[in-house]
């Protein structure tokens, strides 16, 4: 498979070499049109036996399992594991709070994100699954349906380019408006900074597992937001409608550090509870490396 | 100083202006303001916790930032106070730590203070002395200086003097006078200054002096009680350090007098100069050598024997080969104090000497004009140089008496108000003057001369005339009174010199004025002579006639023609005897105001020129009055007369020996005598220590423990602002250890060196260990 560099800006040849031997795989049943290296919710005619059930009319004869009928005078098929191929969504929050880039990050969150978004991609798309994207602020953006085609990528590079930040975190509603829309289970992975209401987000996420979708949520932050570096007394200008904030780093730091580590807990307790993987992806911390550290856990868990 | 009713402990400040400092407190709230405008701006996204953050912890922080704040006024505030010097004042401790001192110096500048030792003079020891005591002051101490001294008034600084630097300058240019010490003037002076002092303020009079015994303590009881009187005000006004330099004292000669045995000098003939040398004190030389310089040049030396407490004269002789001007010195070897080793004189050497006589009686026949006998008398001269010229009653008046040295008036009947005048001026500039009575003097018309003016030109009142036949013996002798008047001195011890077997047959009993002397009296006890002294110029009234009239002694006694002499040396001697006076005294010169103002100056022995403004007085319109009044050192004066007097003369200023005797008072003697019942330090050094108010900063406790509590605080706010929790444990920790330091210090801090001391050991133990193994 050819690197789409050219046409396709957040691909980086770095990363997707350190992928090279990695594929990301759906951690439940999920569903695909195509065999795949999935498992799949369909009982299809593989070489892995599953169960036997009855034969009703219009079923293929090839299946049918003759030894039964020898035994028992009665016809049931043999059923076997269908190894699917799946769709996997990448959703991407596009809010402002996304475009947020402290001065000594490399890169704004979004533009982390649209890496991690084209590199996984890229990943999916290569090991013959279906790969869709999603963008969403307040509501529902773009939605491009899942695709296996290789051009696909370009498709989501161009709406990656596209997608500008926009609006005030609603993770809830968009989650809830995006489980909606996605008929077959599949993989969801959120790609987000969570800068919303946590109970909302909550009830999104539940939504979508609800629907049977395997969900993993890649949160990022910038290493500004957890490590608060500053130092002067400083005029913090919210972003998304937020109230500016007069604070004084050095007697504020502490407080605020205990703050944002418990609202990180709190995510990962919930991503917990709800049996969803949570992954910290900051942009001080090379892709490849959280990238991969999520593949192979994944893979492990299995 | 009495303390009053004052509370027992009282806040004061040595630099109360530094409190000013204070309004620094207001610094950290202003700054705030102002790093409140000076936000730098960021935008976040992660402002909501940063929100909740501030919520959850606003009144901790507001607590923070109160604290902090509160430490940071706090420590400027402390700053300024530790800065300004504060100090607990309790009534016992008053003199321990005091607020500003107005220090009042009076440095001792008299004669005495001029003796050396080996070391150095009293009056150097005294200013290092008083140097020292500047530099020790505090900031804000005030100075006023003050000199005893004789001449000038004693006030060097009068104005509050708060730079150090400018006092020590002043103290620099001090130098000591040739004056007697007028102590009471300086008392004086210092009380006057101590009233104009409205400060808040210790008040200290510090006496740098060698408490010279003749100007401390005079024998008279007048003056010494003043001296104690004006102490006592002193302690009463301030606190009264007194600095005893005297040091080590010893012997002193001093040549005490020096003059010349003639009234009036003139060229050829021998003049002794006699020379008193005084020797003061108990041990000493006992030869010293004594040396005649005539001009400049040495012309007699002699060796004497002093012995302690010995006065004795030595002559030299001398003959002038010159007129005009002659510088006369003679010389002691030096001692401690040269001062009064040498002493001058001026003396004028006249080549001829003019006399006017005034005939009052008209005759045929020139024995029988008055003027006959005195005329007769002075013509041979006097070496020759005398030249008496004959003039009449009526011709008085148009004579020009500056072109002489005497007037002998003889038998004038009266004078009328412009020859009084005449004579008037005459005499107040310097001229003599001798009356002889006689038949036609009109006594009324003379004796409004003796009412006359302040300074009557006659020196006795006549009454009525006296005729031998009221004597038992029917003629009246002169009785010359012991010789005790200089008139008389030529005939003194003199066997058969005529004066007192003359006979007297008629004279006019007059009544001295006031000021007159009687030089010469009648058995009948009536003065026959008498002398006064009118202005510069002398008086002699012979109570009979000069000629044969009414007395035998022209014609009969062998007195007569000295005493004429005498009489116009004696009267004359009055233009020269001024050419000497003390330092400090004003040479001065009487003209006549005719001449009208001539330029004039003053050449001092430094040869430094001071011009002059000759001036008529407001008292005497008649004569212009030459004055110069700083003759601060001694030696030889020239006064310079321009047109159209055109005339050189020479002064002779001289110590004045009072304070040559350098016995000082006793240390001893000083607190019982002169200081008795007075709350006076007596000290001979400057000590730091024992004077209070020049204790250093270093040993102020209260500010020292101020400022460590502004470090301390400094330390606290450093590290809470950085942060705040560290900071607290911090301001614990020294809390603690400031309350525990002063009891636990000195283990501490051997505990501290132990463990060092141990490491190092452990140290050095395990790398030996180490390179062994």
């Amino acid at each position: 498979m050819t690197t789409h560099n050219e046409v396709h800006p957040y691909l980086d040849p770095a990363i997707l070499a350190r992928l090279e031997g990695l594929s990301l795989q759906a951690r439940q049943v999920v569903e695909g049109r195509v065999t795949g290296g999935h498992r799949s919710p369909d009982r299809g005619f593989s070489a892995e036996f599953a169960e036997h059930r009855e034969y009703s009319s219009g079923d293929d004869l090839r299946y049918v399992d003759w030894k039964v009928y020898g035994r028992s005078d009665r016809f049931y098929l043999k059923q076997f594991e269908d190894e699917t191929n799946f769709s996997c969504w990448l959703v991407l929050d596009i809010s402002e709070s996304m475009s947020y880039r402290s001065a000594d990050a490399p890169s704004s969150k979004l533009d982390h994100a649209r890496r991690a978004i084209s590199s996984l991609a890229w990943l999916v798309l290569r090991q013959r699954d279906a790969v869709g994207l999603a963008t969403l602020s307040g509501n529902l953006h773009h939605v491009l349906p899942p695709s296996t085609q290789a051009s696909h990528l370009n498709q989501i590079g161009r709406l990656l380019e596209q997608a500008a930040p926009t609006g005030l975190t609603s993770l809830g509603t968009a989650l809830d408006d995006l489980a909606g829309r996605i008929t077959r289970r599949g993989l969801v992975l959120l790609f987000s900074d969570l800068f919303d209401d946590l109970e909302q987000l909550t009830a999104g996420l539940k939504h979508l597992a609800w629907r049977g979708h395997d969900v993993a949520v890649l949160q990022i932050i910038d290493p500004a937001e957890e490590d608060f570096p500053f130092e002067d007394p400083t005029r913090f200008m919210g972003l998304e409608d937020e109230p500016d904030q007069v604070a004084e780093p050095r007697v504020l730091g502490d407080a605020y550090r205990a703050e944002f580590g418990s609202f990180l807990a709190e995510v990962t307790a919930r991503c917990r509870s709800l049996q969803m993987d949570h992954v910290l992806l900051r942009t001080d911390v090379p892709l490849e490396t959280t990238l991969t550290r999520f593949l192979e856990n994944r893979k492990r868990r299995r | 100083m009495s303390a009053g009713l004052s509370p027992l402990f009282a806040l004061g400040f040595s630099s109360p202006w530094l409190l000013l400092g204070i309004v620094l407190i207001g610094l950290p709230v202003l700054l705030h303001l102002l790093r409140r405008r000076q936000h730098r701006e960021e935008p976040f996204a992660a402002n909501r916790f940063l929100a909740e953050a501030a919520r959850k912890n606003s009144r901790r922080l507001r607590f923070q930032q109160w604290l902090l704040l509160a430490i940071r006024m706090l420590l400027l505030g402390l700053l300024a106070i530790s800065l300004a010097r504060p100090f607990l004042d309790s009534t016992d401790a008053r003199q321990d730590q005091t607020t500003v001192t107005h220090h009042l110096l009076i440095l001792d500048a008299s004669l005495s203070m001029r003796f050396h030792d080996a070391e150095a003079s009293r009056f150097d020891r005294g200013r290092e002395l008083l140097e020292q005591l500047v530099r020790g002051s505090r900031v804000g101490d005030t100075f006023r200086l003050l000199t005893i001294r004789g001449a000038r008034p004693p006030i060097v600084i009068g104005q509050a003097a708060g730079r150090q630097d400018d006092v020590l300058e002043e103290l620099h240019q001090l130098a000591p006078t040739y004056e007697t010490g007028d102590v009471v003037a300086a008392l004086q002076a210092t009380i006057g200054l101590l009233r104009e002092i409205e400060h808040e303020g210790l008040r200290r009079v510090s006496i740098v002096s060698d408490f010279q015994q003749t100007a401390w303590q005079p024998e008279s009881s007048v003056a010494s009680g003043r001296i104690r009187e004006s102490l006592k005000q002193l302690d009463r006004l301030a606190d009264l350090v007194v600095y005893d330099v005297a040091g080590s004292s010893a012997g002193n000669s001093a040549i005490i007098d020096l003059n010349t045995n003639e009234p009036v000098t003139v060229v050829g003939a021998p003049v002794r100069v006699q020379a008193t040398l005084q020797h003061f004190g108990t041990a000493g030389p006992a030869e010293q050598l004594v040396e005649l310089h005539v001009d400049g040049r040495q012309v007699g030396r002699r060796k004497v024997s002093l012995s302690p407490g010995q006065t004795l004269p030595v002559n030299f002789s001398h003959r002038f080969i010159s007129g005009g001007e002659h510088r006369i010195e003679v010389r002691l070897e030096d001692d401690g104090l040269v001062e009064d080793n040498r002493r001058f004189l001026a003396v004028p050497v006249r080549t001829r000497l003019a006399v006017l006589l005034v005939n009052g009686r008209y005759a045929g026949r020139p024995e029988d004009a008055a003027t006959y006998y005195v005329s007769t008398a002075l013509q041979p001269g006097h070496e020759g140089i005398v030249e008496p010229v004959t003039v009449t009653e009526r011709d008085l008046v148009r004579e020009d008496l500056d072109r002489y040295d005497c007037v002998v008036l003889c038998d004038v009947a009266q004078l009328d108000p412009v020859e009084t005048g005449k004579l008037q001026r005459f005499v107040s500039g310097g001229g003599g003057l001798v009356i002889g009575l006689g038949d036609r003097v009109q006594l009324n018309a003379w004796n409004r001369l003796a009412q006359s003016g302040s300074t009557p030109l006659l020196p006795a009142r006549l009454e009525t005339a006296v005729r031998a036949s009221e004597s038992k013996r029917g003629a009246f002798l002169f009785d010359p009174q012991g010789y005790g008047h200089p008139l008389l001195e030529e005939f003194r011890g003199v066997e058969g010199n005529g004066l007192e077997t003359t006979l007297t047959l008629h004279y006019v009993r007059s009544r001295p004025l006031s000021g007159s002397r009687v030089a010469l009296g009648f058995d009948s006890g009536d003065p026959a002579l008498i002398t006064s002294v009118v202005g510069h110029g002398r008086v002699v009234l012979l109570t009979t006639s000069l000629d044969s009239r009414w007395t035998t002694w022209p014609v009969l006694s062998p007195s007569y023609l000295p005493m004429i002499h005498e009489l116009v040396l004696f009267a004359t001697s009055g233009r020269w005897s001024q050419r000497r006076g003390l330092v400090g005294d004003a040479i001065q010169k009487i003209l006549p105001s005719e001449l009208g103002a001539p330029s004039a100056e003053a050449i001092d022995p430094g040869s430094v020129r001071h011009q002059l403004n000759p001036r008529v007085t407001t008292e005497n319109p008649g004569v212009t009055n030459v004055q110069f009044s700083e003759t601060l050192q001694p030696g030889h004066y020239r006064l310079v007369l321009g047109r159209p007097v055109e005339a050189t003369e020479l002064y002779a200023v001289n110590v004045d020996t009072f304070e040559s005797n350098l016995e000082v008072v006793p240390t001893g003697d000083l607190s019982h005598g002169l200081l008795a019942g007075l709350e006076a330090l007596i000290r001979t050094d400057w000590e730091a220590t024992e004077t209070p108010s020049m204790t250093t900063h270093s040993t102020d406790p209260l500010s020292r423990n101020l400022l460590g509590l502004v470090l301390g605080l400094l330390l606290v706010e450093l590290v809470m602002a950085w942060r705040f929790n560290s900071g607290t444990w911090l301001l614990g920790i020294l809390g603690t250890g400031w309350l525990m330091g002063w009891l636990l210090g000195w283990l501490s801090a051997l505990a501290v060196v132990a463990l060092v001391g141990a490491g190092w050991m452990w140290h050095k133990r395990y790398r030996r260990h180490n390179v062994s193994g």
